[in-house]
C-alpha cells in the first residue's frame, strides 16, 4: 500500500516535469519562429534596396554613361550581397557581421551612384528621381524598423533561453543564444540621398 | 512682511511649473481618442485644432475607415519626443495595432507643430495602395503647403481628403487642391450645402451615404459638422496591424 503512495507521487511529479518541459519547449520554439520571421524580414528590406539599384542605375545611365567604374561597382556589391543569406538556425556574431558587410556595400554602391545623379541637375530635377529619393529614404526606414524587430525577438528569446530553470531546458534540446545587430551600424553606413 | 514673501514664493513656483508644462508626446501618453469614441480618429491634446477642423477630419477619416478599410489615427501635437514623429507614428502603430489583423491597413499621421516635422505611416498592408512616393506628393500638398501658412487644421483636413479620395477613387485630387479658385470653391460650397439640404429633406437618416457623381467630398456630411461629432457614441478599437516603417515624412 505504501509502496503504491510512493509509486503514485512518482508518476506525479514525472507528469508535472513533463508537462514543464513541454511548455517549456514549446515556448521557446514559438519565440525562435518569431526571430526566424524577424530574420525573414529583415532580409526582405534589405532586398528591397538591392532591387531599387538596377532602376537607380538606369536612371543615372541615361545621363552619365562613362562611369563604367562606379556601374561595375554597383553590380558587385549587388550580386555579393544576394549572395549571403542569415539562417536563423545559426545566428553567429560572425555571420550576422558577414551580412553586414555586404549590405554596407550595397549602401556605399547605393551612396557613389546618388552622387553621381548629383552632377547632373536636369537628372537630379527630375520627378523620377525624385521619386525614387522618397522611396529610398522608406526604404532605409524599413531596414532599420526590422532590424529593431529582429533585436526585440533576439533579446526576448535570449532571455528565455537563458533563465533559469528555462536554461535546463534549452540545453537539452539545443537552443543556442543568437546575435543581435549592432545598433549603429546601419546608422553610419546608410547611403547618403543627398537631401538638401 | 512674512505673508508676502511666501506669496512670491508661491508664485514664483508656479511660474516656473507652467512654461515648462508643454509635453513631449510619445506613443506612451497620446490618448488615443478612437478607442473612447468610436467616431473621433484626430488626437489633438495640446489643443491646436479649431473644433469644427477637427469634427471635419474626424468625418473624413470615419468614411475612410468605413468605406475603405482604412482604420486611422492623426495625432497633431506641438512636440514630439525626440522630435521624431517618424518614431511616434511607427510606436502608435504597432503599440494600438491600427488597421485590421486580417487587413493590416492601418494609417498614422504625426505632425508635431513645433519640431516643423511629420510623419505619414501606412500600415505593412496599406502600403501597396500608399506608397512611399504617394505619402511624400500628399504631405508636401497637404501638410506641408499649409503649415507654412501656419494652418495646422487645414493641414489635417486636407491631408484626410487626399488620402480619403485616393483610397476611393484612386486620385488624391491634389493637383486640385493646389488651384484656390474662389469662385469654384464657392460654387462646390453651394453644391454641398444645396446638396445637404436636399437629401436631408429627402432622407434624414442617411446623412452619410454616398452621393456618387462628385468625387471629391462624396457623400460628405455637411450637417455632421454642427452634429457634434456622435460624442455620445460608445468606443472604437483597433485590430492588430502593424507597421514597418513605410510611408514618408520631413519638415517645412
Amino acid at each position: 500500500m505504501k509502496k503504491n503512495k510512493v509509486l503514485w507521487i512518482l508518476v506525479a511529479v514525472a507528469v508535472v516535469l513533463l508537462m514543464w518541459v513541454v511548455s517549456g519547449y514549446n515556448g521557446m520554439v514559438k519565440q525562435q519562429e518569431k526571430t526566424t520571421t524577424a530574420v525573414a524580414n529583415v532580409e526582405a528590406a534589405y532586398q528591397r534596396r538591392a532591387d531599387m539599384m538596377p532602376q537607380l542605375a538606369k536612371m543615372v545611365r541615361a545621363y552619365a554613361k562613362h562611369e563604367n567604374e562606379t556601374f561595375a561597382a554597383v553590380t558587385k556589391a549587388r550580386n555579393a550581397a544576394t549572395q549571403i543569406h542569415l539562417d536563423a538556425e545559426n545566428l553567429t556574431p560572425e555571420k550576422l557581421q558577414q551580412y553586414e558587410v555586404a549590405q554596407n556595400q550595397v549602401a556605399q554602391a547605393f551612396s557613389r551612384l546618388i552622387a553621381v545623379a548629383e552632377a547632373y541637375p536636369e537628372l537630379k530635377a527630375s520627378e523620377n528621381f525624385r521619386t525614387l529619393q522618397v522611396q529610398e529614404e522608406g526604404t532605409e526606414n524599413r531596414i532599420n524598423e526590422a532590424r529593431r524587430a529582429f533585436n526585440r525577438a533576439v533579446q526576448e528569446y535570449n532571455i528565455t533561453i537563458r533563465s533559469f530553470p528555462n536554461v535546463i531546458i534549452a540545453s537539452m534540446f539545443g537552443f543556442n543564444t543568437m546575435a543581435k545587430f549592432e545598433s549603429s551600424a546601419s546608422a553610419d553606413k546608410a547611403p547618403d540621398l543627398g537631401f538638401e | 512682511m512674512k505673508q508676502r514673501s511666501i506669496l512670491i514664493l508661491i508664485v514664483a513656483m508656479l511660474m516656473a511649473i507652467v512654461p515648462t508644462h508643454a509635453e513631449k508626446w510619445s506613443a506612451e501618453n497620446i490618448p488615443m481618442v478612437h478607442l473612447s469614441n468610436k467616431y473621433r480618429y484626430v488626437s489633438d491634446p495640446d489643443g491646436i485644432m479649431s473644433r469644427k477642423s477637427r469634427q471635419k477630419a474626424d468625418s473624413l477619416l470615419r468614411k475612410l475607415d468605413k468605406e475603405c478599410d482604412v482604420e486611422s489615427a492623426f495625432i497633431i501635437v506641438n512636440n514630439v519626443e525626440g522630435g521624431d514623429p517618424f518614431r511616434v507614428a511607427q510606436d502608435v502603430g504597432n503599440k494600438y495595432g491600427i488597421g485590421k489583423k486580417a487587413t493590416n491597413r492601418g494609417l498614422v499621421v504625426v505632425i508635431a507643430v513645433k519640431d516643423r516635422k511629420y510623419f505619414i505611416a501606412p500600415g505593412e498592408g496599406l502600403e501597396k495602395d500608399l506608397t512611399d512616393a504617394e505619402c511624400d506628393k500628399i504631405a508636401k500638398a497637404c501638410i506641408v503647403a499649409n503649415m507654412r501658412e501656419n494652418k495646422p487644421g487645414e493641414a489635417v483636413v486636407s491631408t484626410a481628403r487626399a488620402i480619403y479620395s485616393k483610397m476611393k477613387t484612386g486620385d488624391s485630387g491634389i493637383e486640385e487642391e493646389k488651384d484656390s479658385n474662389f469662385v469654384r470653391n464657392l460654387l462646390i460650397l453651394a453644391a454641398i450645402i444645396g446638396a445637404s439640404i436636399f437629401f436631408r429633406a429627402k432622407d434624414k437618416d442617411k446623412n452619410n451615404r454616398d452621393r456618387g457623381g462628385r468625387r471629391r467630398n462624396s457623400g460628405f456630411s455637411f450637417w455632421g459638422l454642427f452634429s457634434g461629432g456622435g460624442s455620445s457614441s460608445g468606443g472604437g478599437s483597433y485590430g492588430g496591424g502593424s507597421f514597418g516603417g513605410g510611408g514618408s515624412g520631413g519638415s517645412w
